[in-house]
């Protein structure tokens, strides 16, 4: 209980991952989407971490910290293109509710 | 009514980041005294350690005591951050999940972020720590709020949800959750739990450098490539 471990971080990170699907399958403002996306980039990015502290065998590894630091590029590049992305939504429709994006439903 | 709410929520935000604070305070000093402490023994040993590994087995054996010894030590309160910030974590993003206010949920996600950084600087990733306060709670988390300033007509918009999608989606968390929480927990991960100093910053940009030198070129392009087709995305005809 009070050795904390690598499941102890697994399981708060498992709990940010699926709280993250629900916030993109639930909320139908895009920007809000984009929120729950971020959160599940951290949950991944936070195991990446964990990893790479309780696996390496007492060396001074860096692969996952690595890999940590390309989630956190990609997700802010990801930002950046999907708010560009809303703003043009935004200047089609007038709204940022996703349910509205379907002009090109059956 | 509406203003009695938004002080509640003010307060609760300001005790959050209150929270923060101390964290970062409480763990200031303990890094700084494992780094005195520990650094020289842990660094020579460790040395000696990788030269003649068959002949020292004794020299070894203490490094590995040192270690444990100050793993013990830093116990406690390494425990107590940790069921902190994970309650930090996870009950703001619990807070985003029921949150129906943008803006309310942008602020609660910086909290997240935050919280998040926090366990970087527990599981002995400074630098990933600090980059995830700068890039993340400093850039993308700006963006996104420019992003909702740019496309409502007013900061309190809300769009709602069918309760019939809500219970849907609820199901289909909670047993993703289940399922993932049973494999996590019950697997038998080959841990290797010796507390050692964080890989420095050198060794980080070292990684960089050599291992992983293809990826990093090529996120370097790929930013490239974001930047203009953000650009060229938003700009006004």
């Amino acid at each position: 209980m009070f050795d904390i471990g690598l499941t102890h971080y697994l399981v708060v990170a498992t709990l940010l991952f699926v709280m993250g699907v629900f916030v993109m399958v639930t909320k139908r403002n895009a920007i809000g989407i984009l929120i729950g996306v971020e959160m599940v980039l951290n949950g991944a990015s936070l195991n990446l971490i964990a990893f790479n502290r309780y696996t390496t065998g007492g060396l001074p590894r860096v692969d996952g910290q690595v890999g940590s630091l390309f989630v956190i590029v990609l997700a802010a590049a990801e930002a950046a293109l999907a708010v560009a992305i809303c703003m043009n939504f935004y200047k089609n429709l007038n709204t940022v509710d996703v349910d509205r994006g379907d002009e090109l439903a059956g | 009514m509406v203003c009695e709410h938004t002080t509640r929520a003010r307060f609760l935000l300001a005790g959050l980041l209150g929270l923060l604070a101390a964290g970062g305070l409480l763990l200031g000093p303990r890094a700084a005294s494992a780094h005195e402490t520990g650094q020289p023994h842990e660094h020579a040993a460790h040395a000696d350690d990788h030269h003649d590994h068959d002949h020292d087995h004794e020299h070894g054996a203490t490094a590995d005591y040192d270690l444990r010894q100050r793993s013990e030590s830093g116990g406690g309160l390494e425990a107590l951050l940790f069921y902190v910030f994970a309650a930090t974590v996870l009950g703001s993003g619990l807070a985003i999940c029921i949150s129906t206010n943008i803006v309310r949920m942008a602020v609660y996600l910086f909290v997240t972020l935050s919280g998040v950084a926090v366990m970087f600087f527990l599981l002995l990733a400074n630098f990933i720590g600090v980059i995830q306060l700068i890039v993340y709670a400093g850039g993308t988390l700006i963006l996104l709020i420019f992003g909702v300033m740019l496309t409502s007509k007013s900061p309190w918009v809300r769009f709602d949800v069918k309760r019939g999608e809500l219970i849907a989606a609820g199901v289909v968390c909670t047993v993703l959750a289940v399922a993932l929480l049973t494999v996590v927990v019950g697997a038998n991960w080959p841990t290797n739990d010796t507390a050692v100093e964080g890989a420095s910053v050198a060794d980080f940009g070292k990684a960089l450098m050599t291992t992983y030198l293809v990826p990093f070129e090529a996120i370097s392009v790929l930013l490239l490539v974001v930047m203009i087709g953000a650009a060229l995305l938003a700009r006004q005809e």
